[in-house]
Order: structure tokens, then sequence, then C-alpha cells
């Protein structure tokens, strides 16, 4: 029987054992014991040889007791399993792309956001310092799927992830919607799922960008500020297209609300607005021959005062309401690009 | 039942995929390109294709290619289609990968 002491110093040599194998993110892991296994399995209500996806590069096979193995190690509940398996089909769509994601010079990691009802049963953070620390919920579900992604997908840092920095959102990065200070349509109902369900939507982004404005109390000076802190050179889907995330803090959506702005507001304006001269654009940040392919057909390239949308069509916005109650900031998120995007899945209980 | 590792004294899952990937034997090398077909597969992106131009102006040089197919996929983070593999693998006698930046 083991005393204090020797337990202590089997989780320690565990510890070391898998962190040598490559199989952590560098975080100390709970233990994958068959019994702490077979209680996430148990939650799941299937059998643990069941395939959800293969994960690429590498097409590791995540059954439901691999996801259970790795779920555990990021120190996640039998509860949490349902959320996991959905974000983990969803991972996997093809329109994601996270094959590029995985080897990528770029920053990217995928962000997980949950909706509905599970999110509150769970306990997922969609307020204050919902992308912060603290929660462990979103510490957790983010990092199962960190794991997924290197124990089954094969990317480790330094050898197929290339990410030149990485950024935090490499060890977890999940949220929920704050559905309550939304003036909108959740995320989930957007994407055609009733209010009652419960999803979760994977999109690779940077890390979250804050576009401070206190100042305006009005909806469209708002976006004034959000358009010109994102129409910039250095963003990624001005060159390769693609989705980005709008985060509106519940202080800035109650001028939305208030002024009446439907969501396709918001994204026809940043369609409309976000766009930077092509003579700025030109011979700078990630201009190569590749623009041209991503260039609207309505776009001049041989005009320096033309101006190409940061966002080629205003479906490629994803607009959130996440945050605490107090402060008037949004987040602004890019994308990596075109083939890769979000992917919106049910959670199943 | 996934692998399992005993680690002092406690018994523990493995995380990764421990099933073996089916064994890719590389395809018998060429002993010559006389009279053979050579293929380029590239990834789009930059100085690949003048790479490649170099590379087949030089082997065209030395050897009596009897054609060279030019392919490329359509984006760099999109895998290559299969029908695409299939052509070259069918029609090719020697293919040159490329990943250019």
């Amino acid at each position: 029987m083991q005393t204090p002491e020797t337990l202590g110093q089997a989780v320690r040599r565990i510890n070391a054992a898998f962190y040598e194998r490559g199989w952590t993110d560098g975080l100390p892991i709970v233990p994958p014991t068959p019994d702490g296994v077979r209680e996430m399995l148990a939650a799941t209500g299937r059998g643990g040889e069941e395939l959800i996806a293969e994960i690429p590069p590498n097409m590791g096979r995540a059954t439901v007791e691999k996801i259970a193995v790795n779920a555990l190690m990021a120190g996640c509940l039998p509860d949490d399993m349902p959320v996991i398996l959905a974000a983990v089909k969803a991972l996997a769509e093809e329109r994601v792309g996270i094959q590029a994601i995985q080897g990528t010079t770029d920053v990217h990691a995928p962000l997980l956001i949950v909706n509905g009802p599970i999110a509150r049963q769970l306990d997922i953070n969609s307020g204050p310092n919902c992308f912060g620390q603290g929660w462990r919920a979103n510490a957790t579900i983010g990092r199962a799927i960190r794991l997924i992604m290197l124990n089954l997908g094969g990317g480790a840092p330094g050898k197929i992830d290339k990410s030149t920095f990485g950024h935090p959102g490499k060890y977890t990065y999940c949220v929920a919607e704050n559905e309550e200070a939304s003036p909108w349509e959740p995320l989930h109902v957007e994407r055609g799922f009733q209010a009652a369900d419960s999803a979760v939507t994977i999109f690779p982004c940077e890390a979250p960008h804050q576009i401070s404005d206190h100042y305006n109390r009005s909806a469209i000076g708002i976006m004034r500020t959000i358009c010109d802190a994102i129409a910039t050179v250095g963003t990624t889907p001005l060159y390769r297209a693609g989705e980005a995330l709008l985060v509106i803090s519940p202080e800035h959506a109650e001028a939305f609300r208030s002024d009446g702005w439907r969501k396709r507001d918001v994204k026809m304006h940043v369609f409309e607005h976000a766009r930077v001269p092509v003579g700025r654009m030109k011979y700078q940040g990630d201009w190569d021959a590749s623009v041209a392919t991503f260039t609207p057909r309505w776009v001049d390239l041989d005009d320096p005062h033309a101006r190409m949308p940061i966002l080629r069509q205003p479906d490629d916005l994803l607009v959130i309401v996440a945050g605490a109650r107090a402060g008037r900031f949004s987040l602004f998120m890019p994308g990596w690009g075109f083939p890769t995007g979000s992917a919106t899945v049910k959670i199943e209980r | 039942m996934s692998a399992t590792l005993m680690i002092d004294g406690v018994e523990v899952l493995v995380p990764i995929d421990e099933h073996k990937p089916p064994e890719h034997m590389p395809a018998p090398r060429l002993t010559t390109l006389e009279g053979k077909v050579l293929g380029f597969l590239g990834n789009t992106k930059e100085n690949l294709e003048e790479l490649f131009d170099v590379i087949q102006g030089e082997l065209s040089h030395r050897y009596a290619l009897k054609d060279v197919i030019r392919r490329q996929k359509r984006h760099y983070a999109m895998r290559a289609p299969v029908a695409l593999l299939e052509e070259l693998s069918h029609t090719c006698d020697a293919v040159i990968v490329g990943v250019g930046s």
C-alpha cells in the first residue's frame, strides 16, 4: 500500500517519464491510471474503441479511450468528456485545416467557444478573465485538446510544430460565450443549432488583441475604433483571406443593443470599413504573388487607392460577446487564412 | 485497451497512438533517368517553380528525358488530392516533391 511519500514520489516520476517522452505540454499531468480513464469513459456512454477522428498530421487515432487518457492527463473531469469529444470532431473537420495549424510557423492555436446550457453546467467561464486563468473547466478542456493535438496528431513544438513564437493559448484556449450579456443570437444558433442545444466551435486564431474604447457611447463610434485597430498591414487576413473573430465586451455590447445594431450590421460594417489601401499593403507585410489569388475581382491591385477589405466577405467575421460587465474593450483574433476556418459541432450528452 | 506502462508501481495508460503505421517502403530507385518520365510536385510557395526550372534544366541537359510533368497542389496548406498523387504515380517514373518558401 502506498504511503503519501511514495504516492508523491510516484506522481513525480510519472510526470518525469511522460515529459521525457514528449507527452506533455511542460506542465504537470494527472497520471492516467486505468481506474481514472474508466471513469472518464463511463461518462460518455461509449465504447473505448469508438473512433472519433484521426488527428493530422500523424493521423493518430483519437478513439474515445485515447481522448479520455489525454483529457484525464489535462485534469478534466468525467462530465467534461462530451465537450471534448465534440471538440475533437470539430478539430478534424476539413474546413478547420488543422494540418496547417499543426505545422505552421505562425502563432495560431485552436480556440474552443462553447455555447448552450452545458457551459453553465460545467462552469465554463464566459465572464471576468474568461481568456485567463482561474476556471478549472476552461483550463482543462482547452488543455485536453492541446494534448490530443500533441500526442495523437504529433504536433510537437520544434518538430512538426514549427511556430516561431507560439502563444499562451497553446497551453489552453477555451471560453464560453456570454449569452446573457449578448444582444444577439449566440454563435451556435447563428450556425443553425437550437438555443437549447449545446455546441462547441473550433477556430484556429491568434492570441487576443485588445481594442480599447472608453470614449464612444455609440455603436458606430465603437465600430470606428474597432475598424481602425484591425485595418493594418500586419493583419493576417489582409493578405491570406479567411476568418477572424471579434469578441465584444458586455459594456460595448450595450451600445449595440441601445442603438439597435444586429450582428449582421457589425459584420457589414467591418467588411465595408476595415480596409487597407493597396498602395500601403503592396511590397510589405505578407505581400507575394499569391495575394492576387485572394483578391476580390472588384479590387484593382494596380490602383494604389483601391482598398482591400480585411475580410473578403462579411460572414468571414465571427462575432461573440464575452467578458466581464466592467471594461470597455473588445478583442480581435485573426485566423490563419485560407484554407483554414471554424467548425461548430453539437455536444451530445 | 491502450498500452500501459508501469512507473514506480503505478500502471498508467499511454496517451499516444501506439499502433505502428504501415511501413512505407520507398519505391525501387532508378539507375538512370534516360528515357524516363520525370514529375515535379510543388506546394505553390514562392521560388519553388523557379527552383524546379533549374533542376529540370539541369536534368534535361544530363539525360534524354522522355517527358516532364509539372504539377502543383492547390494550396500549400492542403493535402495533395488523391487523384493528383495517383496521376503522378501512374504516369511518372520518378517524382521530385518540393516545399518552397
